[in-house]
């Protein structure tokens, strides 16, 4: 892979056991294996290399731990992520009920303007559903998100989510911005912001 | 294994052969870890499970209180009837953690009404270890909890349906009879009012009765014996993580090529992983910037050892037989004293022993040695309870509920599911594991439930019966610094990760380069120490970091810094002092061991951590590290040991300050 390829930041959070992993893995591996799926501890990390408009870019795919209890950890990858797909588990209302408090995480720690999608995962689960599709939706519209159901285990709609912010980011110039890009590399650690990334940021946390 | 029972309080047993055909367990009425894990020690009377023992007392708890709710009534008992047959002793006022045992004793208050309920009805389908049929009752039992069971659903199809028709109780063991005691219990308590539920636990008999072994932890249904290695994982794989192992595709010096990179060979040779390097390849460990040894570690050592290293493994299982003690028989025997097995003590301090345990617990011995080395520690360093108490409130906390349920149920059934224990939704080992987790997060109410937990539990539930599982997690928690480490917040995390980076790694060319890419030790540590490396290396290089965590964490023990001891006062206050925000984690040597594997790791990594980019280094950092050969790894990680204390001794560092990290 190239590291001239511009590259694109998103993260992925929710609830534990809402079906993050499972989402990435198999976008982005194409593997569905509940057998051995495990609780995500920290963040995980994965990439992408994907084709915009003709021009290829590397995704970095941020997984985040679900567990409340992890959140002082996560907070920290927000800064400069240009995505944050939000993902709940049809089948589990509580998880949907949730949304609006990662919402909230997003807009805290992410910066304005940050692209987010909101997934409602698992609907293979058709027994056992509890949140309606139109639900989902308002609540998306609610928040200037956009808004899929999807099955890891089906395949359905897996690459949607991915696809669409990706090119909601390439279309937001400010999100594209080269003097961010160069620097994104540069997220991970928890070190101080520059005074010029605070003022780009505007936010005061 | 091979036949063998635990042989009847001979005093000195002779360790089982560990290594011989393991994929014939012996069927017994244990509750607990597979019996060929157990050594010739640990406290158990065969016929007479602890764990029923621990579920009568429930029901004879249950009795107790038959006027109550049903909704209210489990959380309610044991703290506030003062009849209740399982009290506290008196004793645990003036123990040293009893500012922790009043909280605990708080903890059914704290719990919101509607929190209550839904720890009951978690805990409700753990209840007998057969009373659910699996995840589809579950859903229906509960929609809110529901969101893991189809994991658990999932494995269950394996399942032969046939299984429902056909098979009939092909032998009434000791199993069904606990069941049996069991769900009487449940009756008394009237808390069994989902209908659903008893056909279930009809098929859920049915099915244990023929797959089940090991007293109904393991569940052989569909598994060839031959496709389980000795630790009890069915492969073809074993992938604690998100399988990331292409990350080491290409990014591996040349001669490597792990297309699968950690998929474990066929039959019983994972069994034989206790590879040494041979001979000819030995390697000198002066860890030098100039020569690296590591990254062979993560080359398969010379293949065709296995006989050779199987008659080692016997060997030293003699020579760890020399060196034990009886310390005592177990209480848990017949009238006699025979069939309790006995507990082992080892002379901790011996360099013997400190050797041998870097060379490998033969795992025969490794749960007596663990056990033996973590209550030496308690007992030297004066902290925590004994056995028996610990023993005592885990039972009592059975019967509690715990804000976490909800989150721990969720992570039981995605927890080393591809083990033979732990593939059985609500029961088996999964049953244990929840069981422990639940109880450890009543003991540590502060820290509560974290993901991370479960691995350890697990880890542990491999060796030990429930309680000893519980007994272990709570002294690693209280004298391996554990507990600060999985503190709300995080501060002993950060504070550990920071020791590490800047006691161990800094200064070197891969700090340098982590520190240009902004790659903090959080991003990979995290998972490193919260599940002390069971989500990023195969089981037997765990079990190797394990073993020397064990004997070999403790502080320092000369407080020649004013470091130590300043450790060393707070250790005796500490457990009285409530959290503040502002406390300063001092792990005082505690973590030791933990750094220089994380340090070993690092070394192994070291090439492609230089040249890679960003992502080359992330992936490969938070991903499963195949270390194929754990003998080169411990050795790498004891000369980066050495080496720290050897700086330490002369009372300085070269690297940087010796891990005066605060909470920032």
């Amino acid at each position: 892979m190239s590291s001239q390829d511009p590259t694109i930041k998103l993260l992925l959070i929710g609830p534990s056991n809402s079906g993050k992993t499972a989402l990435l893995l198999r976008y982005v591996d194409d593997i569905f294996d509940t057998d051995n799926a495990t609780a995500t501890i920290g963040v995980d990390f994965k990439v992408k290399k994907v084709s915009v408009k003709g021009k290829p870019h590397r995704l970095l795919l941020f997984d985040t731990a679900g567990q409340e209890r992890f959140r002082t950890l996560t907070s920290s990858y927000y800064r400069n992520a240009q995505g944050v797909i939000l993902v709940y588990d049809v089948s589990n209302r509580e998880s949907f009920l949730s949304m609006g408090h990662w919402f909230g995480e997003a807009e805290t720690y992410a910066s304005p303007g940050v692209i987010k999608c909101l997934v409602g995962s698992k609907i293979d689960r058709v027994g056992s559903r509890t949140v309606k599709r139109e639900e989902g939706e308002a609540l998306a519209k609610k928040y200037g998100a956009t808004f899929y159901e999807c099955s890891s285990k089906t395949r359905q709609n897996i690459r949607e989510p991915f696809v669409t912010t990706v090119d909601r980011i390439v279309d937001t110039p400010q999100l594209m911005d080269p003097a961010l890009l160069g620097r994104r590399d540069g997220t991970v650690a928890l070190r101080p912001r520059t005074d010029e990334e605070i003022a780009n940021s505007g936010c005061s946390c | 294994m091979g036949g063998t029972i635990i042989s009847p309080a001979s005093a000195a047993p002779l360790p089982r052969r560990p290594i011989e055909t393991n994929f014939s367990r012996p069927q017994t009425a244990r509750s607990a870890a597979p019996i060929s894990k157990r050594p010739p020690s640990i406290l158990e009377h065969p016929s007479q499970s602890s764990d029923s023992l621990c579920r009568r007392r429930d029901s004879g708890l249950a009795t107790s209180i038959t006027a109550d709710p049903p909704a209210t009534r489990r959380g309610r008992i044991p703290v506030f009837d003062s009849s209740s047959a399982v009290q506290t002793p008196p004793k645990t006022a003036v123990s040293i953690a009893d500012g922790k045992s009043i909280r605990s004793q708080m903890a059914p208050s704290i719990l919101s009404p509607e929190d209550e309920v839904l720890s009951l009805k978690v805990r409700s389908l753990y209840d007998s270890g057969v009373g659910v049929g699996g995840s589809d009752t579950g859903s229906q039992f509960s929609k809110r909890t529901s969101s893991a069971l189809d994991d658990g659903g999932k494995r269950m199809s394996r399942v032969s349906r046939s299984s429902f028709v056909v098979g009939q109780n092909s032998s009434g063991d000791e199993g069904i009879a606990e069941e049996e005691g069991a769900e009487e219990g449940l009756e008394e308590e009237g808390i069994r009012q989902v209908p659903e539920e008893e056909e279930g636990s009809a098929v859920a008999e049915e099915e244990k009765s023929r797959f089940a072994r090991a007293g109904g932890t393991e569940d052989w249904e569909d598994i060839d014996g031959r496709d389980v290695d000795r630790y009890g994982f069915i492969n073809p794989t074993y992938l604690p993580s998100t399988p990331t192992d292409p990350a080491f595709k290409g990014v591996l010096p040349p001669q490597a090529t792990y297309s699968r990179a950690f998929a474990p060979p066929k039959r019983i040779s994972t069994a034989l992983h206790l590879h040494s390097t041979t001979p000819q390849k030995r390697i000198h460990l002066r860890l030098s910037p100039f020569s690296n040894p590591a990254p062979e570690m993560l080359r398969s050592p010379l293949p065709g050892a296995s006989a050779a290293l199987r008659e080692k493994e016997h060997t030293r299982a003699k020579k760890w037989r020399d060196m034990a003690v009886v310390r005592k028989r177990s209480e848990r025997g017949d009238e006699a004293g025979r069939g309790g097995g006995c507990e082992w003590a080892f002379v901790t301090r011996d360099p013997k022993l400190v050797s041998r345990t870097w060379k490998g617990i033969p795992d025969c011995w490794r749960a007596a040695a663990w056990h033996a080395f973590l209550t030496a520690s308690a007992k030297r360093r004066g902290i925590g309870r004994g056995d028996a108490e610990l023993i005592e409130i885990y039972a009592e906390f059975t019967l509690r509920p715990s804000a976490d349920d909800v989150q721990i149920d969720l992570d039981v059934p995605r927890t080393i599911s591809s083990h033979i224990m732990f593939r059985r939704r609500y029961r088996g080992g999964q049953r244990l594991l929840f069981r422990v987790l639940h109880a450890l997060s009543l003991y540590f109410l502060s820290v509560g439930y974290v993901q991370g937990m479960a691995s350890l539990a697990a880890t542990l539930l491999c060796y030990y019966d429930e309680e000893t599982a519980f007994v272990m997690l709570v002294r690693m928690f209280e004298l391996r610094g554990l507990e600060k480490l999985y503190q709300a917040g995080f501060g002993g995390l950060m504070a550990a990760l920071e020791e590490f980076e800047g006691g161990w790694i800094k200064g070197g060319s891969v700090s340098r380069k982590l520190s240009n890419l902004g790659i903090g030790p959080t991003a990979y540590g995290t998972r490193w120490y919260l599940t002390l490396f069971n989500y990023s290396m195969p089981f037997a290089a765990q079990l190797r970091v394990w073993d020397v965590f064990m004997l070999l964490g403790d502080p320092d023990p000369v407080p020649t810094t004013a470091s130590t001891r300043f450790f060393a006062a707070r250790s005796t206050a500490s457990l009285n002092a409530v959290a503040c925000p502002e406390e300063i984690f001092e792990f005082g040597g505690t973590l030791d061991i933990l750094h220089a594997t994380s340090a070993a790791l690092i070394d192994s990594m070291k090439e492609i951590i230089v040249k890679n980019d960003f992502e080359g280094v992330m992936k490969v950092l938070t991903s499963w590290i195949p270390v194929k050969d754990e003998e080169l790894l411990m050795k790498v990680a004891k000369a980066e040991w050495k080496m720290r204390k050897r700086r330490r001794s002369r009372g300085g560092s070269i690297g940087g300050p010796p891990g005066r990290a605060t909470l920032g």
